[in-house]
């Protein structure tokens, strides 16, 4: 018994000691990532890289802040009543688009600094490629940066503090706001070569940054950075800070249109594009696949991607479905476009977008055969931005009849149903037909989450089956840049440089593409009112709209707040059945009415201090160094 | 068990007192005050509460600054549109600073103020245009309002970009809160007019259903509020009459 407990101890000891070998205490911890193993394995880099474009922000999206879709001129809020503030903005907040995220330009920062110090395993390429990546990334943010509040202190490196009580090493001052647009400049020229993220046979990805996002991305911001050098110098007082914080020398214009058509120009000319007419036979639908079809579709260059196997999924179909057609028991019909951008789609002879509801005489309305006859010969744009009354979505007819309108002999009476799907037929109507008074899809006046605008959104809503419950949700992605874009962008750098043939080209194979006929613009027709137009109608719902306003420098004239400016207002058309018996050429027929939409309140108002927006008062508090923005 | 009660009990109290102890009281005192132009108020536009709760909304503003303490964040104070403005303050000292962006010459030299209980203040500002005598008339025949006013020079260099009449159904009058409003011209220092319709039959339009509803409205009350409007060249907003009230009778 004795020598069997010496025994035990004795291997007890051993084991002990064999413990106790050199780097007992220096062992590799299981449950933490150490810096060296991070960046020596390209799939964690690329899982930080997928994060950081993650965080890349929008003022409109399909996730997220897409409400902010109705805040403008093309759309208002017919989804839930509490949300109608969204049609009562006495005026856009000086914050409202206000952004500062120096967060992700942090954790860029860091990203780049430690990729080189301690990536040793990767190769020279994959360092190059993602070091590229990230200052792609950190230049878009800087893009958001300048375009909201205006110059902003460049910060490239990380900021480290020293515990001596003196922040003030880590105090920057804004640069100015041409700094920014040169530093985005430089950044593409430096690293463009870098970025691989092409296929074998050539295909550039969409979803990651290559070559031509970064091109993508010189062409819009150079762009803008020409406008607002040329627009703001021709107002009556132009923005600006002494320091240049804002506002750029009218001098600097030609070469920032110059450098953003080149750029627009090898996007073109590359060939790894083409404008998607993959639906030759119905244009309509062809312009709804080129944004929303993901499959073969190589229109899109730069896109937030979403992906139903990852469980990456949004519910932007969910909450803007037409109410006749949805799948789920609530929500639909949030966002419904207005009658002002609906009547912004030319007719194809290329007269006037304005819907013909009245006799050029005022004295009688047009009688339509079918509700959807209003908008034969229109720009497929249209269509395919908005589900239109008679039209249908996913193989079922969205049904949006306002009411009927009975001849009593002398004149109209209007009548509206208080229920959707509502027939015109007894006990509440004794003298009623039993034919439908009220569509299943509404327009109405006061119910919510049925179009208020007599229009509902197709743009971006799924239209596969089930993709508007709640239990399978959507993954239609959103586009950041599409070629489209990029024509327009070219378009309009030509335009300004005076080279207006290819301006027209350019603008001609997009509307050519909606059903125009071939150049339909040409060089002695194109005007900067044409191609703003062409924005509006070809962007709508993409981001660009208060974007474009801004540098243009109109935005205080297009939403000035008063009630009697059309603009500012958003607008509805609804659909009234005609009763009319013994008048066959009326009787049965379809008129439109042209009102303000009953839940729109205010008028659009944007202010001059809405240009740039306000600076958060925590942020001049922590760096008194910071200047604040005009009128603020 | 006993000992339960007992706690709940001792909680509640702490809780109770707690309702008293760290409170601070409301702000006491009151600014009043105008802004000014050789001892004339400055008419503006009516200031809005929006719907978050009524941060900025546009209308001219002041702003206070109260150095010394953690929070150092802008009081705004919005200007009446008869150029009075009031804030409920605590005692102390603070700064008064005029806010770009309004019809005024920017000077944002702030005025110190010792705020002691309640006091007034008058603001002075050097407006771009000043608008003199204004008057309307009602002309019955042709349902139209004419305006007529002076607008002065007072910045040299500044030219109007416009002036608007706005006829309004309260007496809160501009030209973003109005029925309808018009703009026109005017020269500096002589007197111009502008003849606004208001008769529901001038705006056929479908787009206009409202304003041909409010204005029948209007035409029915038969009195309307009026105001002069005159904007600078590259500046936001305008600066406004005093309002007036008119019939607007057909007998």
């Amino acid at each position: 018994m004795k020598t069997l407990y010496k025994f035990l101890i004795a291997g007890c000891l051993l084991t002990t000691i064999a413990g106790c070998k050199k780097n007992w205490l220096e062992r590799t911890p299981q449950t933490i990532i150490l810096e060296d193993q991070v960046w020596n394995d390209p799939k964690q880099i690329l899982g930080l890289l997928a994060n950081y474009y993650d965080r890349l922000p929008t003022d409109m999206g399909v996730d997220g802040n897409w409400r902010n879709m109705a805040d403008y001129d093309d759309a208002m809020w017919s989804g839930y009543t509490g949300e109608d503030g969204r049609n009562n903005i006495i005026s856009y907040a000086y914050s409202r688009w206000a952004y500062w995220d120096y967060t992700l330009i942090r954790d860029i920062n860091l990203a780049l600094e430690s990729i080189e110090k301690y990536s040793v395993k990767l190769t020279d390429v994959q360092k190059k490629q993602f070091s590229g990546e990230l200052r792609f990334i950190r230049a878009y943010v800087y893009f958001e940066l300048v375009k909201r509040m205006g110059g902003v202190p460049l910060v490239t490196k990380q900021l480290i503090y020293d515990f001596s009580g003196d922040p003030s090493s880590l105090q920057q001052p804004r640069v100015k706001e041409s700094d920014i647009y040169d530093f985005i400049s430089s950044e593409m020229d430096a690293i463009r070569e870098d970025l691989k993220n092409v296929d074998d046979k050539g295909t550039p990805s969409n979803s990651r940054a290559n070559k031509f996002t970064a091109l993508a991305l010189k062409s819009r911001a150079l762009l803008y950075a020409a406008s607002i050098a040329k627009y703001n110098n021709l107002m009556a007082s132009p923005i600006s800070l002494p320091g240049g914080e804002v506002g750029i020398p009218a001098s600097k214009a030609t070469e920032y249109y110059t450098k953003s058509l080149e750029a627009s120009k090898e996007i073109i000319t590359s060939g790894a594009f083409a404008l998607y007419k993959g639906n030759p036979a119905n244009l309509g639908e062809n312009f709804y696949e080129a944004v929303v079809r993901k499959s073969s579709n190589k229109e899109a260059i730069f896109v937030r991607d979403f992906l139903s196997a990852k469980n990456k999924r949004h519910a932007f179909s969910y909450d803007n479905i037409p109410l006749g057609i949805r799948e789920d028991n609530l929500s639909s019909s949030c966002i419904t476009p207005s009658l002002n951008l609906v009547e912004s789609y030319e007719y194809l002879d290329g007269s006037n977008g304005a819907l013909k509801t009245n006799l050029p005489d005022n004295s009688d309305f047009i009688y339509y055969n079918s509700p959807e006859d209003i908008f034969a010969n229109k720009d497929a744009r249209l269509y395919g931005t908005v589900i239109l009354p008679g039209t249908s979505f996913k193989g079922r007819s969205v049904q949006i009849q306002a009411g009927v309108m009975k001849w009593n002999g002398t004149a109209y009476q209007t009548i509206e149903g208080s229920q959707l799907g509502a027939t015109y037929s007894p006990p509440a109507f004794p003298d009623g037909d039993g034919k439908l008074l009220t569509g299943s899809s509404g327009p109405h006046r006061s119910i919510q989450e049925v179009t208020n605008s007599g229009f509902y959104l197709r743009k971006f809503v799924d239209a596969g089956a089930g993709t508007s419950t709640r239990g399978i949700l959507s993954d239609t992605w959103w586009v950041w840049f599409r070629l489209g874009e990029i024509y327009l962008n070219a378009a309009e750098a030509a335009f300004e440089l005076d080279q207006k043939v290819d301006a027209a080209t350019w603008i001609s194979a997009l509307r050519e593409r909606a059903g125009f006929a071939p150049n339909s613009v040409t060089s002695a027709t194109i005007t900067m009112d044409r191609i703003r137009n062409e924005r509006r109608v070809e962007l709508a719902f993409e981001d660009h709209r208060v974007w474009d306003l801004k540098r243009w420098r109109i935005a205080d004239q297009v939403w000035n707040g008063q009630p009697n400016n059309p603009n500012a207002t958003v607008y509805a058309l609804y659909p009234y059945r005609i009763i009319r018996p013994g008048d066959a050429a009326r009787d049965g027929k379809y008129v439109f009415v042209k009102l303000t939409a009953p839940r729109f309140r205010a008028p659009r108002f944007f202010q001059l201090g809405n240009y740039y927006s306000a600076i958060d008062q925590g942020i001049i508090n922590n760096n008194p160094k910071i200047v604040r923005n005009p009128f603020h | 068990m006993k000992l339960n009660i007992f706690l709940s009990l001792s909680l509640a109290l702490l809780l109770l007192a707690s309702c008293t102890k760290d409170n601070y009281d409301p702000p006491g005192s009151t600014l009043t005050g105008r802004v000014v132009y050789q001892g004339q108020p400055i008419g503006v536009r009516t200031p809005a509460v929006n719907n978050t709760g009524g941060s900025t909304t546009g209308g001219v503003q002041l702003e206070l600054w109260q150095r010394g303490y953690q929070l150092f964040t802008k009081i705004p104070v919005y200007i009446n549109q008869d150029g009075t403005f009031s804030a409920s303050l605590f005692d102390g000292d603070y700064k008064l600073v005029r806010l770009g962006g309004a019809p005024w010459q920017n000077n944002t030299d702030s005025i110190d103020i010792q705020v002691r209980g309640s006091m007034s203040i008058d603001v002075p500002v050097v407006p771009y245009f000043t608008v003199n005598t204004p008057s309307f008339t009602f002309n019955k025949t042709d349902t139209t309002i004419t305006g007529t006013f002076t607008a002065t020079q007072v910045v040299a260099g500044r030219t109007v970009e416009s002036a608007s009449i706005s006829v309004g159904s309260t007496q809160f009058v501009d030209i973003i809160n109005c029925v309808v409003s018009r703009n026109g011209s005017a020269a500096p220092g002589t007197p111009a007019s502008i003849t606004i319709s208001v008769n529901p039959a001038r705006y056929p339009a479908a787009s206009q259903d409202l304003i041909r509803k409010k204005l029948a409205e209007l035409l029915q009350k038969q009195y309307s509020y009026l105001r002069i409007g005159v904007k600078t060249n590259g500046v936001g907003e305008s600066i406004y009459s005093s309002v007036q009230k008119i019939d607007l009778k057909f007998q």
